[in-house]
């Protein structure tokens, strides 16, 4: 009989269910974790729910610093906030493993075994992912001259971007919205920023920027007509390649970039779709 | 051209539907006439698209918690062009008003463009306000030669100057060198910039002569000069100061036309090679000739466009020669001074030099595993660390992400080879050539076609390939590969 953690989908939430597993030193055979609610029931397992409790978490948060380092903390938390279902389960296991090894700091290298190789590859997903969104974060500015950004990524990123649009716009007031997830990241000028999930705030479709400030600045409209302009004239006709541009920038992303918007791209009809 | 065609409908409608030059309209021109900032954007950022040194890495700066801005040490792409080019930069010239005439160039002085310049302000402003919407990550500002180099110098270090202390910018800026100018005027750019560049223009000072006469390589070199001595001078006094301003952090780089004059690679990557070594620059870019002028002393336009294959090439080949260890003579020579068309720079050395494999994976050090084709640095390193925990098989190695496809027939794991793979020349050849590598059309689906007088496919590119490929060069791909397999 397997025991099944089933654990919240949140830094908090995944480590108090590690922390479960770990106080009774159960092994990957004897034990696994599921995040979020909507995961597959197996046979012959046991499911236990647990509650995301700080005291839990920091306790395994300590123990992986102190034993694993600094650097493999980081690699584990990026994982962490991966959209793949395995990620509990694997940094479980990845933590097992790091018991037989003599250089534990060395864990994320050890790429022959599978569980490590599985949470170094949704470390890199999500770091991959923070780097596009650190270019690709467009803010609008709004009629009270708050800048607010609306962003779809698959994984959790915000956090990983956080501070260093903080460290960009010390001097703004703010907003980048995740609409996957349904949070924002608020920045107020010359104060530390801070998260907000979605259903704390208001009802309603709160991601459309007219909703929350009545509509964007004067400017606004200008600026973007000239970036959209400047994103024209930049192009080499002679050196046009639609292919390459679609691999550097997936159309995913494209959604909420200012300069592929609906009004750019209502008489080409591959975008057609994407202008929603 | 088609772009500046373009731009001008655009300009048309926008100040139809939008007055753009509300905002700005009551700013007062430089010089020129009264243009509203769209025009000027649309026009100047037109004439700078042909310049390809525009990243924004290099210098790691967080923001000192009151300006606007950081710098990332590898650089962050915004967007990308329809040509499928980075945006990272604002990319503008300041002005076009150029009193020179290199005939490459599309607003040579005997050019009939429409021409303009920004202010300070305006550059200022609109560096500004893109770079709070995340457009950007920096300026990077050209300038045709307005009156002298001096003054054009002047009228981008005041811009410079605004721009960091009137506005207190600290994202990333990259600044054009003006050759000619007074040393001064360079050394101030260098203390407000992050990158300085001076172009090359051309690879030899024969083909500046002919293409470019207004310039001269003594006249480029000067500049470039000063900003790595400069450099170098002031990384010790930041070893002795630690706050001291910091000059051109991000190092400079140059760029070269590809295509305009008929050099061979093996120059190119001379000269490449030794403007690495005794000028320090950072990067070296290759522009592929885009015709934009008729004049006699350029190339003839055919239908196939910028040598984009051969740009590919030159790129590859820098890396090797940055970061790999490579000498420009290991890779090219007299007898062979061009690269092959079908094969990448790393693939063609290895199977000139199968005495030096296969390469065991477990043993290997760092700097031979770089030189498996299709293993680059990560990779290497990846391998490197990996084995310490346990020995490596090719399984191992694929699901690490290291990519077999060509360094299959190179490598052995714990002594044994990849299936039945044979270390022979034409063997690895033949399956490298199967591989399926990016090539553009006009290589990938060569063709029967009506003979012509011109050289409109480029073969002179093709020809240069490896005599054992030559002749295979006019076949169709599926025909290239029975030929082969057969």
């Amino acid at each position: 009989m397997r025991t099944i953690y089933v654990c919240e989908d949140s830094l908090t939430g995944i480590f108090s269910g590690i922390y479960e597993v770990w106080k009774r030193k159960m092994t990957a055979e004897e034990a696994g974790l599921e995040v979020g609610d909507s995961f597959e029931r197996r046979l012959f397992c046991e499911y236990i729910f647990c509650k995301a409790e700080e005291r839990k978490a920091l306790a395994v948060i300590r123990m992986i610093q102190k034993n694993l380092g600094a650097d493999v903390y980081e690699k584990i938390s990026y994982a962490l906030l991966s959209a793949d279902r395995r990620k509990a389960d694997m940094v479980f296991r990845a933590m097992l493993e790091a018991k037989k090894l003599s250089r534990k700091d060395r864990l994320m290298e050890h790429l022959g075994n599978e569980a490590v190789r599985a949470v170094f590859g949704m470390y890199r997903q999500v770091a991959n992912e923070a780097h596009h969104y650190k270019g690709f974060v467009r803010f609008r500015e709004l009629k009270n001259k708050t800048l607010f950004a609306k962003i779809e990524p698959k994984h959790a990123v915000l956090p990983c971007i956080a501070e260093h649009f903080a460290d960009r716009f010390p001097q703004e007031n703010w907003i980048i919205y995740d609409k996957t997830h349904e949070v924002f990241l608020i920045h107020e000028k010359g104060k530390r920023y801070y998260f907000l999930q979605q259903y704390m705030c208001m009802k309603g479709d709160s991601g459309s920027a007219q909703n929350i400030a009545g509509g964007f600045s004067e400017e606004e409209m200008d600026y973007e007509t000239l970036w959209k302009g400047f994103v024209q004239s930049i192009s080499v006709a002679e050196r046009e390649n639609r292919a390459l541009q679609n691999q550097n920038l997936p159309l995913r992303f494209r959604t909420n970039l200012v300069e592929f918007s609906k009004e750019e791209w209502s008489d080409s009809p591959n975008f057609g779709e994407f202008s929603s | 051209m088609q772009g500046l065609i373009l731009g001008k409908s655009e300009i048309q409608r926008s100040m139809t539907t939008q007055p753009i030059g509300r905002t700005f309209g009551t700013a007062p021109a430089l010089f020129g006439g009264q243009k509203s900032l769209y025009e000027k954007l649309s026009i100047l950022s037109d004439a700078a698209k042909y310049d390809v040194a525009c990243t924004s890495s290099g210098t790691s700066r967080r923001g000192d918690g009151n300006g606007l801005g950081s710098c990332e040490k590898a650089g962050i792409c915004h967007s990308f062009s329809a040509d499928g080019r980075c945006i990272s930069l604002l990319k503008i010239l300041f002005t076009n008003e150029c009193i020179y005439d290199c005939k490459y160039c599309i607003n040579r002085a005997s050019n009939d463009v429409e021409r303009t310049s920004f202010t300070p302000e305006e550059v200022c402003r609109l560096t500004m306000e893109f770079y709070r919407r995340n457009y950007i990550e920096g300026l990077f500002l050209s300038s045709g030669i307005w009156k002298s180099p001096n003054e054009t110098m002047e009228q981008i270090v005041t811009t410079l100057w605004k721009l960091r202390n009137e506005f207190r910018f600290q994202g990333y800026i990259h600044v054009k060198a003006i050759p000619g100018a007074d040393e001064r005027l360079i050394a101030r750019a260098g203390f407000l910039a992050d990158r300085m560049s001076v172009n090359l223009e051309l690879p030899t000072a024969e083909g500046l002569r002919q293409l470019a006469p207004h310039k001269s390589r003594k006249n480029i070199l000067t500049p470039m000069r000063l900003v790595q001595n400069g450099m170098s001078e002031n990384r010790q006094e930041i070893q002795l100061y630690r706050s001291a301003p910091k000059f051109v952090p991000a190092g400079q780089s140059t760029q070269m036309i590809i295509g305009a004059t008929p050099e061979t690679d093996f120059q190119i990557m001379r000269v490449a090679e030794s403007l690495y070594q005794k000028f320090d620059l950072k990067r070296v870019f290759y522009s592929a000739f885009v015709h934009v002028n008729e004049d006699k002393a350029l190339p003839a336009a055919g239908e196939q466009g910028p040598p984009l294959l051969r740009e590919h090439r030159l790129y590859q080949a820098d890396w090797l020669l940055r970061y790999y260890g490579f000498r420009a003579e290991e890779l090219l020579d007299e007898q062979q001074p061009n690269f092959n068309v079908l094969l990448d720079p790393k693939c063609n050395w290895a199977l000139k030099h199968l005495e030096y494999f296969p390469v065991e994976v477990n043993r290997a050090d760092y700097f031979t595993l770089l030189r498996v084709p299709g293993i680059g640095y990560k990779s290497a390193e990846r391998i490197v660390k990996a084995r310490r925990m346990g020995s490596l098989s090719f399984e191992d190695l694929k699901k690490m992400g290291v990519v077999l496809k060509r360094a299959l027939y190179f490598l052995t794991c714990n002594g044994k080879m990849f299936g039945q793979v044979r270390i022979e020349e034409d063997y690895i050849t033949r399956n490298l050539l199967q591989t399926k590598e990016s090539l553009p059309d006009s290589v990938r689906n060569m063709n029967y076609r009506q003979l012509s007088l011109f050289d409109d496919v480029n073969f002179r590119e093709i020809n240069r390939m490896d005599g054992s490929l030559g002749c295979l060069a006019v076949l169709d791909e599926s025909e290239l590969k029975e030929k082969v397999a057969g």
